[in-house]
């Protein structure tokens, strides 16, 4: 072992067994080389087995198709590494992913694209062009995954536009005035007045008159005011009596579901048994983290259902209307509406019930129509 | 004479190794070893291993011999460089 040491020639794993006898590991290099000291020594040097990469390669030359299934795994691995087979999309709100797909599909970025032809940059640039809604994105391509992370805006920037245009300000609905707080502009109706859909409020001509109380000429402005109008609002909602209701029998049938890249297989097929509702649960194969392969496999459960007409009961009903009543009026309240009363019918005919409901409300009203136009219209008119 | 030699060298390396301060392992070849806890030791400078059994591993040094004592001892590797024990180390003693 002193000479091994001496010469350079690496010992491990030296153990005692027996009493004048060890074993230890050598490598094949060292082994060769201890044969002078095993003479000058007298020791006995016996092979008790043999590991690692030299006895193992000479090992694999007969199994040689083995080793190229090895090899072969490796390319395929390499190649598919080349191509996107997973696509997330992230942050979206109001853009559905769909959107986002079909765009990327006319982009020409889909699974399998190749991940050279897919430039994150202009992706990234042709997204916020497209979708007005995005303020951000980012795009990155992780392993062989395509990661698309939007930020879309939270708020839509109400601009009014505050055109200096010279105008009127005139009736949105029919109605009664309430209350009127002018500006800028001479109010034409006042507190208590009815008037029509168009009716002009308050007029952007303001007359000059002269010492005599005559009009001299007419300045022209942006007719501004806070006018607030009683009026109604219909609202009216139908849903059919009955619906067919899935009676479930019990009966379930299970197939195994296999897809490599756009070949399907699923094995048993009950694709064209009826009355089924279809579970499907996909997952696709991931050999790292970021590294999917373009191999989907799960299964699909199919329930059988005896398909039953069944008439909605009238809690169903009422709580139907209730919800897309309930809907419509916070969307008037988010508009400021003031309601004073609520009138709600239900009523049924032969294949719908139908709700009608009423709103007496109080809303801020007026619509700036320009003066040009409104004395075109009154001489058309004429 | 040759052991009056000997001593006037020693004490010259001596004298280089107090005065320049440099390590004692460079100059004198004295062994260093490194023992974490019980279950291992680390040695290097060292001449040879004298005898091995599991409860006894007897290390000749340049200076002097070393000896572990203990149970289930194994050398784990052993080059011209440095060689590592374990198992359950009891006792080291300079001889």
């Amino acid at each position: 072992m002193n000479l091994c040491c001496n010469h350079n020639i690496l010992l491990w794993n030296i153990e005692k067994c027996g009493a004048e006898s060890y074993n230890m590991n050598i490598s094949l290099k060292g082994y060769f080389q201890i044969r002078p000291f095993v003479r000058k020594t007298g020791t006995k040097v016996a092979v008790l087995g043999r590991y690692g990469l030299p006895f193992f390669v000479p090992r694999l030359k007969l199994h040689i198709f083995f080793l190229l299934g090895i090899v072969g795994m490796f390319l395929f691995l390499f190649w598919t590494t080349g191509y996107i087979w997973k696509i997330d999309i992230e942050g979206n709100q109001v853009i559905t992913t769909e959107q986002i797909t079909d765009f990327l599909l006319e982009n020409e970025v889909q699974i399998g694209s190749s991940k050279r032809s897919v430039s994150v940059e202009d992706l990234e640039k042709e997204i916020r062009n497209e979708f007005s809604l995005v303020t951000w994105t980012s795009v990155q391509i992780e392993g062989t995954r395509l990661w698309i992370q939007i930020k879309e805006n939270d708020k839509l920037i109400e601009t009014e536009e505050k055109s200096e245009e010279k105008s009127h300000l005139a009736a949105s609905k029919d109605g009664k005035i309430t209350s009127i707080i002018t500006r800028n502009g001479v109010p034409l109706v006042k507190e208590g007045d009815e008037v029509k859909k168009g009716d002009i409020l308050v007029s952007g001509q303001v007359p000059i008159y002269n010492d005599a109380g005559e009009i001299v000429k007419y300045h022209l402005y942006q007719a501004d005011a806070d006018v607030y109008l009683e009026c109604d609002y219909q609202f009216c909602v139908s849903m059919p009596i009955a619906y067919i209701l899935h009676n479930y029998t019990g009966n379930e049938y299970k197939s195994i579901y296999f897809k490599v890249g756009e070949k399907e297989l699923v094995f048993p097929n009950y694709h064209n048994k009826e009355n089924c509702d279809i579970t499907e649960s996909h997952r696709q194969v991931q050999a790292l983290e970021q590294w999917f392969l373009p191999i989907f496999y799960g299964m699909d459960i199919y329930k059988e259902y005896n398909p039953v007409m069944t008439n909605y009961t009238k809690e169903e009903v009422k709580q139907h209307f209730n919800q897309e009543i309930n809907t419509f009026v916070s969307s008037l309240e988010e508009k400021g509406v003031q309601f004073i009363e609520k009138d709600v019918k239900i009523e049924k005919n032969d294949s719908d019930w139908v709700a009608t409901a009423t709103f007496h409300v109080i809303e801020k009203t007026g619509e700036s129509v320009s003066i040009d136009s409104y004395e075109m219209d009154e001489e058309n008119g004429q | 004479m040759r052991e009056n030699k000997k001593k006037n060298g020693n004490k010259t390396k001596e004298f280089i190794v107090e005065s320049l301060k440099i390590p004692r392992d460079i100059v004198m070849g004295d062994s260093v070893l490194t023992v974490t806890g019980n279950a291992s030791a680390y040695i290097e400078n060292y001449r040879g291993i004298l005898e091995y059994n599991n409860c006894h591993i007897l290390i000749q040094g340049k200076n002097c011999q070393i000896c572990f004592e203990g149970k289930g001892l194994h050398i784990d590797y052993y080059t011209n460089e440095d060689m590592k024990i374990s198992g359950c180390i009891s006792c080291v003693q300079y001889m």
